[in-house]
């Protein structure tokens, strides 16, 4: 009887479940949703509209600001030196890609920054140099029609420390109201939206490895979906003892145990990574919107994708799967050959497997088409920026399509059998470059690419 | 505890022109922290937090409101301090 009943029950269970089903198939017809969506703008939804690039801020360890950055890339400067922030006595690994003179002061005035964490400084300066550099002067008109997407996931945690220090020792009446906005993930998102008076959209990406990159292709959604017409996506990560701790009680660090500590991707000798900073921002514009005001456009957002293969918990392990199903999603979006791409700015960090499993999954999805292909590694000068690294590998991109110049991967000199491609290695080497492809991957699953192009001549008489 | 009133003053008057971004010339003793300085509540709740870390008093809710510029302040914590 009480069987009986329980299959009954089991039943009607499965029956709302069916019924929910149905009524959620209905609720979410995406050729309805999309119907609905475009119809008030009087777009055709099949019209994917371009994207162009029209806009550059960098805090970077070896460079601020777009020709500073681009200088130190082209002659392989490295911002990575000892760490001076805090004392690395009782580690093995001493050094790290810090900005230390970073004066935020200096760009964004003296007022009104006290209370801003560190993370919030960068990001703000990045966006001022974007602004400034794209020559887009927000105001009443246009401020609605701009936005901002920024991609952090480590961004709030010395806030957080020290926040909650103060909360424990000396009690919860003594921390200061000011800094609690700092303790939140989109703080340094909304601390920039408000010092610059951006209204149209504001988001913040938490995607770690990936957060640039799925921040330029959250961006290029809105942008597609008409939401804005202009918006600055990009990424910040701050240096700090606690994030530096993390990693190295994780054995993620290079130098660990006596061994070299350097940020060599793709080298025999790299047995880690070296952590970095700084924040990196595009201007992301609609094509016919930056060419009606004539503006400077250094590039394309072609084609994009991103995908998530589940690894195993605290293993710095990728999943080969996911990195080439990602670069194969985002050539097709793109709708583009693998002999099409140029340039390969890699994610590859120094980290033992994560560069092996990278080369493999380029020679997988590019068949004998990547011996004739550049594959550069800006970690080697920048350390690992966890998530502004992103942003670095497509300004590398655009160093090589606007200059001609393919940044180098330094301290290559000794050639691991498993990396055997053409990773550029030391010296900048110069090329004709119209495509790239940028990738990042994360130990954790997280999978993404993005394609940018040079505009071709027709659309550059237009300017 | 006791303070000498003058330091009191320099020391609170240097807070406020630390909070406000403003040299301590120019906080005057009547300046209005809210249409002058500009402060809001955000602001009056990190002045209290300080006051209370620097000089260990508790500060009752109900003086806030009449904390409306340095003269203010400083009385209200002298009465704290006494």
């Amino acid at each position: 009887m009480l069987l009986r009943l329980g299959q009954e029950r089991r039943k009607e269970k499965r029956d709302i479940r069916f019924k929910d089903r149905r009524r959620f198939d209905r609720r979410m017809n995406v050729e309805e949703f999309k119907r609905l969506l475009f119809v008030s703008k009087k777009e055709d939804p099949s019209q994917k509209r371009r994207i162009a690039i029209t806009g550059i801020g960098v805090v970077a360890p070896n460079g601020i600001g777009k020709d500073n950055f681009w200088d130190a890339l082209s002659n392989g400067i490295s911002g990575i030196k000892p760490i001076s922030m805090f004392d690395t006595g009782k580690y093995d690994s001493k050094s790290g890609g810090e900005i230390a003179d970073f004066d935020a002061g200096g760009h964004l005035g003296r007022k009104g920054i006290r209370d801003l964490d560190r993370s919030s400084k960068l990001i703000s300066v990045a966006v001022k140099l974007a602004l400034e550099d794209s020559g887009i002067d927000i105001s009443n008109t246009n401020t609605y029609d701009t936005g901002i997407v920024v991609g952090t996931s480590l961004g709030s945690v010395r806030s957080i420390s020290e926040f909650d220090i103060t909360g424990l020792i000396e009690g919860p009446s003594y921390v200061n109201p000011a800094h609690f906005p700092n303790t939140v993930i989109n703080s340094p998102a909304s601390h920039a939206s408000i010092m610059f008076d951006i209204r149209g959209l504001n988001s913040t990406i938490s995607s770690g490895f990936c957060s640039s990159l799925d921040a330029i292709i959250y961006a290029c959604d809105s942008i597609n979906l008409n939401k804005v017409n202009t918006i600055m996506a990009g990424a910040v990560e701050e240096f700090c003892q606690q994030t530096f701790f993390g990693f190295y009680m994780a054995g993620c660090l290079a130098g660990a145990k006596g061994r070299l500590e350097q940020s060599m991707p793709f080298d025999r000798r790299r047995n880690g990574l070296v952590l970095g900073e700084g924040s990196g921002v595009l201007m992301l514009e609609e094509l016919e919107h930056a060419i009606s005001r004539k503006a400077k456009i250094y590039g394309e957002v072609l084609g994009f994708a991103r995908n998530f293969f589940p690894c195993r918990k605290s293993r710095y392990c990728h999943s080969v799967e996911g990195v080439i199903e990602v670069m194969k999603k985002s050539l097709a979006n793109a709708e583009l050959k693998p002999g099409a791409i140029d340039l390969i700015c890699s994610g590859a960090n120094s980290s033992p497997y994560g560069d092996k499993i990278e080369t493999l999954a380029l020679k997988e999805v590019f068949g004998d088409h990547i011996y004739k292909i550049p594959v550069t590694a800006v970690k080697s000068m920048l350390g690992e920026g966890y998530s502004v690294s992103g942003s670095f590998q497509t300004m590398a991109g655009l160093l090589a399509i606007n200059k001609g110049i393919i940044s180098p991967t330094i301290n290559h000199l000794e050639n691991d059998p498993a990396c055997n491609l053409d990773y550029v290695p030391n010296k900048s080497r110069m090329a004709n470059i119209n495509i790239v492809m940028i990738n990042t991957f994360s130990p954790y699953g997280n999978n993404s690419s993005l394609i940018i192009g040079k505009l071709s001549k027709e659309e550059q008489k237009r300017l | 505890m006791n303070m000498k009133t003058e330091n009191l003053e320099m020391e609170i008057r240097s807070m406020i022109a630390e909070i406000a971004e403003m040299d301590e010339k120019e906080i005057e003793g009547n300046i209005s922290f809210q249409d002058e300085l500009g402060f809001d509540s955000m602001t009056a709740l990190e002045i209290i937090a300080k006051l209370e870390k620097k000089y260990k008093i508790k500060i009752s809710e109900g003086d806030l409101p009449n904390m409306i510029d340095l003269n203010s302040t400083i009385s209200i914590v002298q009465k704290y301090l006494r």
